[in-house]
């Protein structure tokens, strides 16, 4: 009797507890194609990596849920000079192990960065020194005048001194490293959700930061697991064991539109599709042609009359792309808007390519991902019978990128036809004309992704203008400007602006970014 | 003694064959480096980690580094998940091995049964439907049977999980989700995917060694002998159908290891073969050579068990070796 007496105070009690507690648990449960290879913040530079570990770890700025560039573990800053910022740091900040942020985090940070395994050194670049004036203040100085540092600084995030000292982790995991990698598998950052237990390939638990700075949505726990398997993913969702799937395959869209209780979220994302061609050998490879017709702008034109791009989106891509007319979407800074594409036309590309001397087309080769864009495969299959109706014979190697990316980047660059894409990282052309437009220049590490190895001095030089324009107007004008030389040489054929699409439970809200972003802090279980 | 040597002395050459036929084909499996870095390194740092990396020696330069450093246990970091590749093996290898002893103890508690039932009376209807749904088990590819099997009982009938391995418990210092309500849940639709085609192999080898040793003079004597049906089939017929059908189900249970690669990957099972799959897309060589390691072992070991059952079921073996 007693006992039974006792149970039921101690439940009573146990009801009462959670009716007054203001949080209620709201579980999260997320499925992804992939996992992120390790939790060390400067290991693997790898997209998914980044954004899984960007909900762990912070950085000084980031992007807010309407994609500008807020303050993040700097609240605020000033740019003293052309080349001098300060960083003003966020008082208060905790790390999720209870110790307090500081300016000796973001210098260990950065070194760290810096540090010869880190795969992060990209962000600081144009960084010449930097220092801390006191304990919430950071001081940067660049090594020229830096208009867009803040966007570098996007993928740079900040670890704990102390902890990373204490436990050995003072460079990021050195792949030659006899010793076992503590920040591969373990983290202490002061993100809105730390880890809670990690098996990776797995299942991964995150729990929502108790002392964490900033506003979050409900969510309390992630569960978050990899399937690999398209099909498995989409029935996990079917089933009701995740809330969340990323990313949809297309071909499942009208299956999760038809079922009850999920729904289809989808946005822009910032990959541009584009196809490349060879213009920088005298003779192109894998073709019995002679010479390089890719070198007369008037086939450049031609292919790009004949690739018919709106009927990849409706066929291929079910509809969820937007045509690109050129090789950065709206949302990058430097986005032309005048800029239009070559209308579809056979009888213009058959006309220009008999202008160009080849009235009964040519033969060439054209290579080919299969695993890593969303129906890259097929996009080149359709580009192959387009081309084929002005003549051009196109024999396709479509291989898994493990294969086909050794093939065609720096310093051999394997090809002469090729499907690409690129998504600027810091959201600006600027780093598109120095990736993949701007003429190559491999010791200065430029052009490095210029596969087809277009140059167009006039432009390189207003994007170098635009690298030292502080002026935003002034820049954005030269970008522009820059683009529009590019689209008018038809250094690339622009095919399309690719979509996010994933699947979630009905009662799920959530916030996607153009970069395939997720900051879990802005979603919503209901 | 001198036996389990000299194939203890086997093992270790074939799996140094195996492991110097893998650094032979790392050559075209691609770029690891690609894999590593971001898409803003340059090409000078990319060339630097390759060197780092020993990816420029000559493959043998390579082999040798290799095998000198897995004498002595060393089996290297993992390229693409920055960890102990021996952790790793380690770390995924349960969830593996428990895939397959549930499949293998489904499919041979079915398989012997059903194999001498249908080797018996191989007119009766219910033969008939056995051999008909062993065709079946035989020809459809897993992955096909998995999404079905996830379609029917996860999505419609909502009744199992469709993916992942279940909560673990431990049992006598063992760690498995076999012995958990939740693990089991998980394992039953992997494991009757893997067992099924097991289950048809087997049950038709000891249908027809049953047949076949069913028609020789000893059983019709035995027969003569007014023996009772029971001691003819089991005792006289069955224990010389063994022989064979020890060899089959050895090679088949560690093929189990390389089976369960697609099983696993449809249900996105934690084991050694989804790790597998990841490795051959990120090019992580000493993933690779380490799992190439693994699997070669298996099959030597499993080799070596059969010849000994073998030594213990026919005493003409027993005699005939020494």
């Amino acid at each position: 009797m007693l006992n039974r007496t006792l149970t039921s105070i101690v439940s009573v009690l146990a009801v009462s507890a959670a009716l007054a507690g203001t949080v209620q648990a709201e579980t999260l449960r997320i499925a992804s194609q992939g996992d992120a290879t390790s939790l060390d913040p400067h290991s693997h530079n790898e997209s998914f990596t980044n954004f899984f570990l960007a909900n762990i770890y912070e950085g000084l700025v980031a992007r807010d849920r309407n994609f500008e560039i807020t303050g993040q573990l700097a609240e605020s800053w000033e740019q003293v000079d052309a080349t001098t910022w300060h960083f003003h740091l966020r008082p208060g900040v905790t790390f999720h192990d209870g110790s307090s942020f500081a300016s000796d985090d973001v210098i260990f940070s950065m070194e760290r960065a810096l540090s010869e395994p880190s795969n992060f050194k990209h962000v600081l670049t144009t960084v010449d020194s930097f220092s801390a004036i006191d304990d919430m203040t950071v001081e940067v100085k660049t090594k020229s005048a830096n208009p867009i540092l803040l966007n570098d600084l996007l993928d740079f995030m900040i670890v704990d001194k102390q902890w990373a000292e204490a436990n050995g982790a003072q460079e990021p995991v050195n792949l030659q490293a006899e010793e076992k990698a503590f920040s591969a598998t373990n983290t202490n950052g002061t993100g809105p959700f730390s880890v809670v237990s990690r098996a990776q390939g797995e299942k991964t638990i995150l729990a929502a930061h108790t002392g964490y700075w900033g506003e979050t949505g409900n969510v309390t726990d992630v569960v978050f697991t990899p399937i690999n398997n398209a099909a498995t993913l989409v029935s996990a969702l079917l089933s009701g064991e995740v809330d969340l799937v990323m990313p949809l395959p297309l071909q499942d869209i009208p299956r999760v539109e038809g079922a009850d209780g999920v729904k289809v979220v989808s946005s822009p994302e910032a990959r541009t599709m584009y196809i490349g061609m060879d213009q920088w050998r005298d003779q192109i490879i894998e073709s019995p042609v002679e010479g390089n017709p890719f070198q007369d702008l008037r086939v450049r034109q031609a292919f790009a009359h004949a690739i018919d791009a709106q009927a990849i989106i409706d066929r291929v891509m079910q509809g969820q792309a937007t045509l690109a007319t050129q090789y950065v979407m709206d949302k990058v800074n430097g986005f032309n808007p005048d800029l239009t594409r070559l209308e579809y036309n056979v009888e213009t590309a058959k006309s220009l390519l008999a202008e160009a001397g080849y009235p009964d087309g040519f033969e060439l080769t054209m290579d080919c991902s299969t695993d890593r864009y969303v129906n890259d495969a097929q996009i080149c299959q359709a580009v192959v019978s387009l081309l084929a109706r002005v003549n051009v014979k196109v024999n396709l190697i479509a291989q898994p990128k493990a294969q086909f990316f050794p093939k065609i980047v720096a310093p051999d660059f394997g090809t002469s036809f090729f499907l690409l894409s690129w998504t600027p990282s810091t959201m600006d052309s600027l780093n598109v004309f120095q990736n993949v437009l701007g003429t190559r220049d491999l010791e200065n590490g430029l052009g490095v992704w210029n596969i087809s190895g277009c140059s167009i001095p006039e432009a390189d030089a207003l994007a170098a203008q635009a690298a030292n324009t502080m002026d935003a107007a002034e820049r954005e004008a030269h970008l522009q400007d820059a683009m529009a030389l590019m689209v008018e040489n038809v250094c690339l054929v622009p095919l399309h602006v690719q979509r996010l699409v994933w699947g979630a439970a009905d009662n799920i809200d959530v916030v996607q970014l153009p970069t395939f972003e997720f900051p879990l802090e802005y979603y919503n279980v209901n | 003694m001198y036996f389990l040597l000299a194939r203890l002395f086997q093992a270790a050459i074939v799996m140094l064959c195996v492991a110097f036929v893998g650094f032979l084909v790392f050559q075209y499996i691609g770029d690891p480096v690609l894999s590593l870095v971001g898409q803003e390194t340059t090409v000078q740092d990319r060339e630097a980690l390759r060197e780092s990396l020993g990816l420029n020696d000559p493959i043998f330069v390579q082999y040798l580094r290799y095998v000198g450093n897995a004498i002595q246990g060393d089996f290297g970091i993992s390229y693409s998940f920055n960890r102990d590749v021996s952790e790793m093996i380690a770390d995924r290898l349960p969830a593996t091995v428990e895939l397959v002893l549930l499949s293998g103890v489904f499919s041979l508690i079915l398989a012997i049964p059903a194999g001498i039932y249908t080797g018996i009376r191989r007119k009766g209807g219910l033969a008939q439907t056995i051999m008909a749904l062993s065709v079946i088990g035989v020809s459809v590819p897993s992955f096909l049977l998995g999404i079905l099997l996830i379609l029917v009982y996860s999505v419609w009938l909502n009744w199992l999980p469709s993916f992942g391995r279940g909560d673990t418990a431990s049992l006598f210092t063992l760690e498995s989700s076999l012995f958990t309500l939740d693990g089991l849940s998980h394992a039953l639709m992997p494991a009757a995917v893997l067992c099924l085609f097991q289950l048809g192999v087997i049950l038709r080898l000891i249908r027809a060694e049953m047949l076949e040793v069913l028609r020789t003079e000893y059983i019709r004597f035995a027969w003569a002998r007014g023996l009772p049906g029971q001691r003819v089939y089991l005792r006289h017929a069955l224990k010389n159908t063994l022989v064979p059908v020890v060899t089959a189900i050895g090679l088949q249970l560690s093929s189990l290891f390389a089976f369960s690669i697609i099983t696993e990957r449809v249900f996105q099972w934690p084991g050694m073969g989804s790790l597998l799959l990841h490795a051959i897309g990120q090019s992580d060589i000493p993933l690779l050579a380490a799992y190439l390691i693994f699997v070669g072992l298996v099959f030597t070991i499993s080799n070596l068990v059969v010849d000994a059952i073998y030594v213990l079921i026919d005493p003409r073996i027993r005699h005939g070796a020494h």
